[in-house]
């Protein structure tokens, strides 16, 4: 740009930003407020009084005042399901974390051209439905499955393995599932990391692992938080895939939930104390780490 | 404590840019020399090799004399001070600082003494603990210089390490670098773009151009007596003419300048068989008179003043002589009472033939 030339009043930078006048902040703000109450207030307000209410034996709602439901939630049965769901989701982060760091680092290094195919490649499976994908899974992992078929062509096995319906394959199909969420936030913290960092700490004496352990990971912990948030949260209520590839030998809370609602269960508000207590935990921790990076900040 | 930097013959080139060509490079033991060259020139190439972030394509990269040509930046006992200064956002100057010490697994009692050596010998007390955003550039510079330096490596690398900081801090940090590398007494070798930091704080300057090193010597020698026109050209200012050799006369080599005339330099200057060259003189060196001068005087010139541009201390004059040709020559401003030179007057101009450098 010309330095004398006259600029015109559009192309000066950042002029203050004007403070809209209250009523047409209130107006913009409007749908967005209507969808969070109709579709997240309500809802959950439901949720809770179902949650205080009893069934009938047909299954319908009677709207009285109980404790039982919770009282049932804390029964160890259901305190195994939700332990394990904690720890397939436990797991299911930390591999997707494993896996996303080294394709995210490769996405943030790769050059423009590049960079956009390779993000384009990342998100390539989102444009076919979920479920299909799943599907496809089970066709690959099934005893006649691709797999199977393609280990006894080669003869590296004598008899099909059991890969389908065990943790394993709910395993696969959960990180199959959120591994583009963590890589995308991962990616998205690495892009903006100064090259240089990383050779002043290899200047300084660290090997590979070192700078990542002292330099790319501190400064990507916020790509990293998101990516755990957008893999553990949904992964631990996920019921398709523990459905459809553990069968149903590995329930997990999303099963349980799911079954009282639509499943044989037919118990909505013992499925309404599940998922509050839930949703109490998730607000819960999500509070306690916002304060501890807030804690951090200051 | 500080070792040798050599460069036998390296290239690289990327893509289909040269940029460093057959390089060869001595750089002393505790010397302060710098790669001074305009941007793109290759100087930065030829650090990163140093550094080990760049591998040449062909030669070698030796220090303390030890072939170091494949070894990577971290097992090098080299640090450098980046442009950019590349400080880790997440430490605290004190654990920025340390950094090296820790990776080189010394002792807690020990780093922290190197810290506090360290944060005394920049100035830096009081600010241990904060974050690098929370100190000015001229502060961050120097934890970047004390962070580089806490290791005590045998050389030390510095990437337009002042090129952040405003003009004023700029002149004082030149002043505190060479100074603290007297101290310290290890081997610096700095890049920049900017004659007068390569001026100020080197022992020796290596001019780089297009890949290649036009001349490495000490400032002074590099402006007295440039071995090329872009030696003169870079370092300084000066007035480059193409001469041709007409003969000898007691003592001396009589030459022509088209559009100037005869000019004559000291014998031993002319290169034997030569027949053409180029030359360069110095605006400071072209004296002005108002008279003409005696018949006789060698290399005096009639010519007219174009124009002046007043540059506080001295004033900058475009002459030109009546066959077409442009001089840029300096007169020093001696204060009020002091006749000094007009645009548009007609002077004589007198070049002392020691003054005529001939250039290769």
């Amino acid at each position: 740009m010309n330095a004398l030339a006259p600029t015109s009043a559009a192309a000066l930078p950042a002029a203050p930003a004007r403070a809209l006048p209250g009523s047409t902040r209130w107006l913009l703000l409007a749908p967005l407020a209507v969808w969070l109450i109709a579709f997240v207030v309500a809802p959950a307000l439901i949720l809770v009084v179902y949650s205080f209410s009893e069934r009938d034996e047909l299954g319908r709602v009677v709207f009285t005042f109980t404790l039982e439901n919770y009282a049932r939630a804390l029964d160890p049965v259901y305190l195994a399901v939700f332990g394990r769901s904690v720890g397939y989701a436990a797991v299911t982060t930390t591999i997707c974390a494993v896996l996303a760091y080294p394709v995210a680092w490769t996405l943030a290094q790769a050059r423009p051209p590049w960079r956009e195919r390779l993000l384009v490649l990342v998100m390539i499976p989102f444009w076919t439905s979920f479920l299909i994908r799943t599907y496809a899974w089970i066709t690959i992992l099934k005893s006649e499955g691709l797999l199977n078929g393609l280990l006894l062509y080669t003869h590296t096995i004598a008899a099909p393995l059991e890969l389908l319906y065990t943790p394993g394959a709910v395993v696969l199909g959960l990180v199959y599932a959120y591994l583009p969420f963590m890589i995308l936030p991962i990616y998205g913290s690495a892009e903006k990391l100064d090259p240089a960092l990383i050779e002043a700490a290899h200047d300084l004496g660290c090997g590979p692992w070192q700078s990542f352990a002292c330099v790319v990971l501190p400064l990507t912990r916020p790509g990293l938080a998101a990516g755990v948030m957008m893999v553990f949260v949904p992964a631990i209520g996920m019921f398709a895939i523990s459905d459809l590839m553990g069968g149903a030998r590995v329930p997990l809370i999303g099963n349980v939930i799911q079954d009282q609602f639509v499943g044989q269960a037919r118990d909505k508000p013992f499925g309404a104390a599940l998922a509050v207590i839930f949703m109490l935990i998730f607000i819960t921790a999500y509070w306690l780490w916002q304060r501890r990076a807030e804690a951090r900040a200051a | 404590m500080s070792a040798t930097v050599e460069l036998r013959g390296v290239s690289k080139r990327f893509g289909a840019v040269v940029a460093v060509d057959d390089v060869s490079l001595t750089v002393q033991a505790g010397e302060f020399l710098t790669l001074l060259g305009p941007s793109g020139c290759g100087k930065t190439t030829l650090l990163r090799m140093i550094a080990g972030f760049e591998t040449p394509d062909r030669g070698a990269v030796l220090i303390g004399g030890a072939d170091v040509t494949h070894l990577p930046p971290h097992r090098r006992d080299v640090n450098q001070v980046f442009q950019s200064y590349a400080l880790f956002p997440h430490l605290s100057v004190r654990d920025n600082i340390a950094f090296g010490l820790r990776m080189q697994r010394a002792a807690r009692a020990d780093c922290e003494a190197r810290v506090a050596e360290m944060i005394a010998l920049v100035a830096l007390n009081g600010c241990e603990d904060r974050k690098p955003h929370q100190l000015s550039g001229g502060q961050r510079q120097r934890v970047a210089l004390a962070r580089a330096l806490a290791p005590r490596p045998a050389v030390l690398l510095l990437d337009e390490p002042l090129s952040a900081l405003d003009a004023g801090l700029r002149q004082a940090m030149q002043l505190e670098l060479k100074r603290l590398q007297r101290r310290v007494g290890t081997t610096f070798v700095l890049v920049t773009h900017d004659q007068a930091e390569a001026l100020a704080m080197s022992d020796r300057v290596a001019l780089v151009n297009r890949g290649r090193i036009e001349q490495v010597d000490r400032a002074a020698e590099i402006y007295d007596r440039p071995a090329t026109a872009f030696a003169a050209e870079f370092i300084g200012q000066a007035n480059v003419c193409e001469a041709e050799f007409i003969g000898r006369t007691e003592g001396g080599a009589r030459l022509r300048v088209s559009g100037l005339g005869e000019l004559r330099v000291p014998a031993a200057a002319w290169p034997g068989d030569a027949l053409r060259a180029k030359i360069a003189i110095r605006p400071e060196r072209i004296r002005l008179i108002a008279e003409q001068p005696a018949t006789g005087t060698a290399n005096a010139f009639p010519v007219r003043v174009d124009e002046e541009i007043f540059q506080g201390a001295s004033d900058r004059l475009v002459l030109v002589t009546p066959g077409g040709v442009r001089l840029i020559a300096t007169a020093t401003n001696a204060g009020a009472g002091q006749g000094s030179v007009r645009a548009g007057e007609s002077v004589w101009c007198v070049i002392h033939p020691a003054d005529v450098v001939i250039l290769s």
